[in-house]
């Protein structure tokens, strides 16, 4: 049997859960903007009915939970793409940084200034008694070894450069583990004491999406809501705090791990894992192939060179070249910057003769790179292709990968995001069942009123 | 599927901005006429453009030194012409000075003719070009024939006439660009047979037969010279012009690799500009719809 106090009631939990309800579209449509903001729910459920003897009376409504709607395969599958593409964004902004050191094809790259220098040999073979075509041979050379040397340290500075990115990136990934576990604890707190804490788990779930760019990552949670982060198969989040990482140079070699020697962590994915490859492996191998070019050129030429001989009474001969033996130091022997008929043109000594002008010119053409496979051309043409090979590809992966992630988070919003137009829509049903309610209560009132005035 | 107020932005912006993105790659086509201006926009391309400049920047320097050798060898044809048809006049006037009737006066007026001969030959055989002396082999710079003051012999170069200087004019093939004094003359022999005919003149006898066959031998083989020395032009000629024809092949080679179909470029460009302000348009009309503008709540 219902009586008037028990109606009163029922619609004042009415109004109370309406109220939770409208409050939630308001937090929600609030947070429409925010980053990694999950819309939430609120889920309303009947009382337990009072039984009469003509059946069960319902007593009103109660919130049951408040929960908040994401699709977390689709958070595993965003990491997932984060990582790639990190790496692939971060792979082609330093490629594409060497692509403009080399500057080609343009007539004043590498290319173009060694086949500017082999040709001023065959000027100076057209007239080896002109001491005019010798300054040329030695300015085309000065030109030469500077792009060399501009080449090496420009490479040189991309890869101290990478290092600092390195250093950058694991102060972020500490500081954003660090409060992924400062999250963690807040969250088993919550847990414990009853109820979802919908926020914060949104705010730990953006933490691991972010750090999900900077390297690969595996989350699982345990059974009190911790989120266990492992990065190269360690452990760097757990239910007792995180584990900071760090980097070791040996050598040329930078490695990262855990703070202990033994646990040496693999990162090859994210933007860590692409500077790590960088400064590792890629920059180095382009460095020793236009050191190997330098250093053939400078043996290849000084052999030549030094059986020849100069201008002169008597003619000079014996006199390197170059000095030097890689890219970073190779130079024009300053004996010759300073008196250019010591350029060895003759092979006997005879001013016309040109048979040591013609035979440096004629390296051009001989196989002596890469155990006599290939011409000095040939050999730089093949890293120029290599360099636009491995770019290209890291602007298809770039671009594939932008396309995947822009799907996952349309699909991520579709789930999790808040529509503007869906909660108006709840906001005029939960409006309107409040002021429904209240007009029970004002009915429930008049009744009261009746009955006071029949005692009257 | 939901749709989402953030995901829509994001997704206009996403399309308005791969819409320019396209736009600014292909007005960059246009504008550089270039479609290969960094490695990777084409590796292959990128590969064939480098070797093509360095095969072009190889045929530029052929060519100079086509031209170098071809200016030299003429040299060298014209001189070895001019001194083959002195040397012809010499012998007519020697024929004429060994039959019977000539008197000794008569065979010294011969006598100082052949001398002034000789001057002009040896003028000719130190011909200098270019500031070389073109028949000193590779001693370029130093006289290759001097005749003694008493002008009693003529002397070869000390430190040698002979050696040959050659040129790349093309790919693995080199030109001799001289004929040395050995060469064209076999040395200074030659000049001595002339001496010793004038002596022989202005002392009052004929010639020796075996100065004149001596002679008779030297005309034939500057002659000889003078023709392979013209052979030289013709296949240098012959060189120049492969040269060009080979550049102008090059230089189309080039162009397709690397430069932009402007025509094409232009007309994606207008389909791409399209796009965007298909992508605009859609965005403007969509975007500040929303279920508030018709709705009033109270």
């Amino acid at each position: 049997m219902a009586g008037l106090t028990n109606i009163l009631q029922l619609s004042q939990r009415s109004l109370m859960a309406n109220q939770a309800a409208i409050s939630t579209v308001g937090h929600n449509v609030a947070n429409a903007n925010t980053d990694g903001y999950s819309r939430q729910r609120v889920n309303l459920a009947a009382t337990t009915p009072d039984q009469t003897s003509y059946g069960y009376l319902g007593s009103g409504v109660t919130v049951q939970s408040i929960e908040r709607i994401r699709s977390s395969f689709l958070d595993t599958q965003i990491r997932s793409t984060n990582d790639s593409l990190g790496k692939a964004e971060t792979q082609q902004s330093i490629l594409s940084q060497v692509e403009t050191m080399v500057n080609e094809p343009s007539d004043n790259g590498l290319s173009a200034e060694l086949g500017d220098f082999f040709n001023s040999f065959q000027d100076l073979a057209n007239s080896p008694e002109d001491s005019s075509a010798r300054n040329v041979v030695v300015q085309k050379a000065d030109l030469l070894s500077q792009t060399f040397q501009q080449l090496s340290g420009n490479l040189k500075s991309l890869q101290s450069n990478t290092l600092s990115d390195i250093k950058t990136q694991l102060t972020q990934i500490n500081s954003l583990t660090s409060e992924i576990s400062t999250y963690n604890q807040q969250i088993i707190q919550a847990n414990a004491a009853g109820g979802s804490p919908n926020d914060l788990m949104d705010q730990r779930d953006l933490a691991i999406q972010n750090l999900s760019e900077l390297a690969k990552v595996t989350v699982s949670e345990d059974k009190q809501g911790t989120a266990q982060v492992s990065i190269g198969g360690i452990m760097v989040t757990s239910a007792s705090g995180n584990i900071p990482l760090s980097e070791t140079i040996q050598g040329n070699q930078v490695t990262i791990s855990d703070g202990d020697a033994q646990h040496g962590i693999d990162v090859t994915s994210g933007k860590l894992g692409a500077d790590l490859e960088a400064y590792n492996e890629t920059i180095p191998n382009y460095l020793s192939t236009i050191d190997s070019l330098a250093s053939t050129l400078i043996t290849q030429v000084n052999t030549l060179h030094e059986s020849g001989y100069g201008l002169g009474t008597p003619p000079s001969t014996g006199v390197d070249f170059f000095t030097g033996s890689s890219a970073s130091d190779i130079a024009v022997n300053s004996q010759l910057e300073n008196n250019s008929n010591l350029v060895a043109a003759s092979k006997d000594g005879s001013t016309g003769d040109n048979t040591i002008a013609l035979a440096i010119s004629n390296l051009q053409n001989s196989k002596v790179m890469n155990g006599n496979s290939s011409t000095m051309g040939d050999a730089y043409n093949s890293f120029v292709t290599t360099l636009g090979t491995t770019i290209d590809s890291a602007n298809n992966t770039q671009s594939t990968q932008t396309l995947v992630l822009q799907q996952l988070n349309e699909q991520q919003s579709s789930v999790a995001g808040v529509s503007t137009d869906e909660e108006t829509t709840n906001l005029i049903q939960y409006q309107r069942a409040y002021q429904a309610s209240s007009e029970v209560i004002n009915v429930v009132n008049t009744l009261f009123q009746s009955i006071l005035d029949m005692v009257q | 599927m939901r749709i989402t107020q953030s995901g829509t932005t994001t997704l206009y912006l996403n399309d308005i901005n791969n819409a320019r993105q396209n736009i600014v790659e292909l007005q960059t086509q246009v504008a550089t006429q270039k479609r290969v201006s960094k490695p990777s926009d084409d590796p292959q391309a990128a590969s064939s453009i480098l070797r093509l400049k360095s095969m072009l920047a190889s045929n530029t320097q052929y060519t100079t030194n086509t031209n170098n050798a071809l200016t030299m060898m003429d040299t060298t044809s014209s001189t070895l012409d001019s001194f083959a048809s002195i040397l012809s006049d010499v012998k007519t006037s020697i024929a004429r000075a060994s039959s019977s009737s000539a008197g000794s006066s008569e065979l010294s007026t011969y006598a100082s003719s052949i001398d002034q001969d000789l001057d002009e030959l040896l003028s000719l055989a130190n011909t200098k070009y270019n500031g070389k002396y073109i028949f000193s082999g590779t001693n370029t710079q130093e006289q290759p024939f001097t005749l003694a003051a008493d002008r009693s012999s003529v002397s070869e170069n000390a430190n040698g006439i002979t050696g040959s200087i050659k040129l790349l004019i093309a790919d693995g093939l080199s030109q001799v660009m001289n004929l040395d004094g050995e060469q064209a003359f076999e040395g200074a022999s030659i000049f001595n047979t002339l001496i010793s005919i004038r002596n022989s003149l202005s002392s009052g006898s004929a010639p020796s037969t075996t100065d004149q066959q001596a002679l008779d031998d030297a005309y034939s083989y500057v002659t000889g010279q003078s023709a392979k020395s013209g052979m030289i032009v013709s296949q240098l000629t012959n060189n120049q012009s492969s040269l060009a024809s080979q550049n102008t092949q090059l230089q189309s080679m080039l162009s397709d690799q690397q430069d932009t179909d402007v025509a094409s470029a232009i007309t994606k460009e207008q389909s791409a500009e399209t796009n965007l302000e298909a992508a605009l348009q859609i965005t403007a009309q969509t975007l500040p719809k929303s279920l508030l503008t018709y709705l009033s709540l109270t």
